[in-house]
């Protein structure tokens, strides 16, 4: 873990860091992984990855068209918004 | 009214007429205005909402139509959805949010009578041991007010250690109900992965997340659990089998006792653990030694995926559609890089970071993939320990409260705090933290732990031991 592993890793989750906060970041970070590298020494071979407990399959919702969109309730915990739209920053220059 | 009140001791006096849901409500309410500033542990108090629910309990129990919970005063962590009501997850993020809509185990509670009095506090979106990432600053322990009342459900706790409410939900991913059940006294309960909708708790690790209770008796657990639980069309992971708490169980269990893992824990925790074993011998029950062999690499596997998980889940937090959103920024880019920077805490960012890495190009193998192998030795171990044994008993954690700040620059201690509880989240089981005696002036919490969907072993057990002790009994001076 390095400074511009760091910088990276603040792009990519849209973390900006101060310097003074860079650097004590960057030393938690650094004892972090050292604690989580722990994981290196047990032996996995031919295990496979557990992503859920139960080992169950995600429940689906029959497809069906269902009429319940409230956008205007939705859109009232939104600080900025206009005729049903979310207002955000110009994207494309002209 | 007397001070001590359980869930069953209320609802005596309101089916025998001897108070009223109104009057229940209002001494409880008054109760947490005259304590509540010394333990910070309720973020936010719902007076009139309680009041309109406690006189709509009264007209149903007047018409002969009562609920297990019908005029019971209850809190909700601050992880929870209320519609209506602000749902801050105690961060700067979520601080003004009001949420849309309310979270099924909500919806479920009032459905059977329950009256919530407000949302309690809480470690930033559940990301911590001690309570002390709350933007509203820390709860204390009613035991000790320069104490932690651990976390991430300290307010909860701490609330219902201090008799100011007789049951609050609470949410657990590491160990966030049963270290803060521990810390302050009092029963922290939650069930198998599944069986407790998560839609309308804030996520932070989504496989991982477990909603539950804080009560002060085992008793009261199962009458929470019994209300809150049931398969959701809402949650995708909601379990389709059926609540388990009234199955069968042994009248005479036999309990793994994973000697070989307390021998570095201090000795007035492991007296307090072997005095509670003993007890439990005393009625016929069995304890033999287990072996967990993976159990030392749960806590670093965990901190991979529920980082990787966390980093996923709160990348919604974009400053758009709804939380913070930064007067700074010109781009939509930075606009959200302004919006979290200012709206996480550090131990946020921490995760989110650490999160970030290990789903990262060149890392996400070595990290994420082999956790989840790790995972899944750890689930096995508890399969096969099961083969055997009926329940697995452990401490709940490996210390007593410690004090405010002690862990301030000990990010990883501050995980190890959670070293028994984390592996029981991996393999999504059933836990429960029951006050088993003090150490040093503290309480100390035994944890049992049953195999998927062992609910009713757990309560069968819990209710035995606290008919035998009154250690659940005990309230902290803060009430004198």
């Amino acid at each position: 873990m390095d400074d511009a592993t760091l910088a990276r890793l603040g792009h990519l989750s849209r973390i900006l860091m101060q310097d003074e906060e860079r650097a004590a970041l960057l030393q938690d970070l650094r004892t972090i992984l050292r604690f989580v590298d722990e994981i290196k020494s047990v032996q996995t071979e031919g295990v496979e990855p557990l992503a859920h407990p139960l080992d169950t399959v995600q429940t689906l919702r029959t497809d069906s068209v269902i009429d319940d969109i409230e956008r205007e309730k939705y859109q009232q915990i939104a600080s900025k918004t206009a005729d049903g739209f979310y207002v955000v920053p110009k994207v494309i220059d002209p | 009214m007397d001070t001590i009140q359980s869930i069953q001791q209320l609802r005596v006096l309101l089916d025998t007429r001897q108070a009223s849901a109104r009057e229940i409500t209002t001494d409880y309410l008054a109760r947490i205005r005259q304590i509540d500033e010394q333990l910070n542990s309720f973020v936010a108090l719902h007076e009139d909402a309680a009041l309109c629910a406690a006189n709509l309990a009264d007209q149903e129990m007047a018409h002969g139509r009562t609920e297990s919970l019908t005029g019971i005063p209850i809190g909700h962590k601050d992880v929870f959805c209320i519609e209506g009501e602000r749902t801050s997850c105690c961060s700067r993020m979520l601080e003004s949010f009001v949420a849309p809509y309310s979270a099924t185990i909500v919806q479920n509670l009032r459905d059977a009578g329950a009256v919530c009095l407000g949302k309690t506090n809480m470690d930033e979106f559940a990301m911590g041991s001690s309570n002390e990432t709350s933007i509203f600053g820390p709860a204390r322990n009613p035991w000790n007010l320069d104490l932690v009342p651990g976390g991430s459900s300290g307010g909860s706790a701490a609330a219902v250690a201090a008799c100011i409410v007789p049951a609050c939900t609470g949410s657990d991913t590491g160990g966030s109900i049963r270290q803060p059940a521990s810390f302050c006294g009092v029963t922290g309960f939650k069930p198998t992965y599944g069986l407790n909708s998560r839609f309308g708790m804030v996520a932070f690790a989504s496989s991982l997340d477990h909603p539950g209770t804080l009560t002060r008796t085992v008793e009261d657990a199962r009458v929470m659990f019994d209300a809150m639980s049931g398969q959701d069309k809402h949650d995708s992971t909601s379990s389709q089998s059926p609540s388990s708490s009234t199955t069968s169980i042994p009248t005479r269990m036999t309990l793994g006792y994973p000697a070989s893992l307390f021998s570095d824990l201090p000795s007035s925790i492991t007296n307090a653990l072997e005095a509670a074993r003993k007890i439990l011998e005393g009625q016929g029950n069995t304890t033999v030694d287990i072996d967990l062999p993976h159990f030392e690499k749960a806590v670093p596997a965990y901190y991979v995926i529920s980082c990787a998980e966390a980093s996923a889940n709160l990348a919604r937090y974009d400053g758009i559609r709804y939380g913070h959103r930064s007067e700074q920024g010109s781009t939509f880019d930075s606009v959200c890089e302004h919006s979290r920077s200012e709206g996480f805490g550090q131990e946020v960012k921490r995760r989110i970071l650490t999160g970030t890495f290990v789903l990262s190009v060149g890392h996400y193998d070595a990290y994420y993939v082999k956790a989840q192998k790790v995972r899944r030795l750890i689930r096995d171990d508890y399969l096969r320990a099961f083969e055997n044994v009926d329940l697995i008993l452990s401490p709940a954690s490996p210390t007593t409260a410690f004090p405010l700040h002690a862990l301030d620059r000990e990010p990883t201690e501050m995980y190890k705090q959670d070293q028994f509880t984390v592996p029981v989240n991996m393999a999504g089981l059933p836990a429960m933290s029951i006050p088993c005696g003090f150490a040093d002036g503290m309480p100390v919490g035994l944890q049992m732990i049953g195999p998927h969907f062992g609910e009713s072993r757990l309560f069968a057990l819990g209710t035995q031991f606290q008919t035998l002790t009154d250690w659940h009994l005990k309230t902290p001076g803060v009430l004198a």
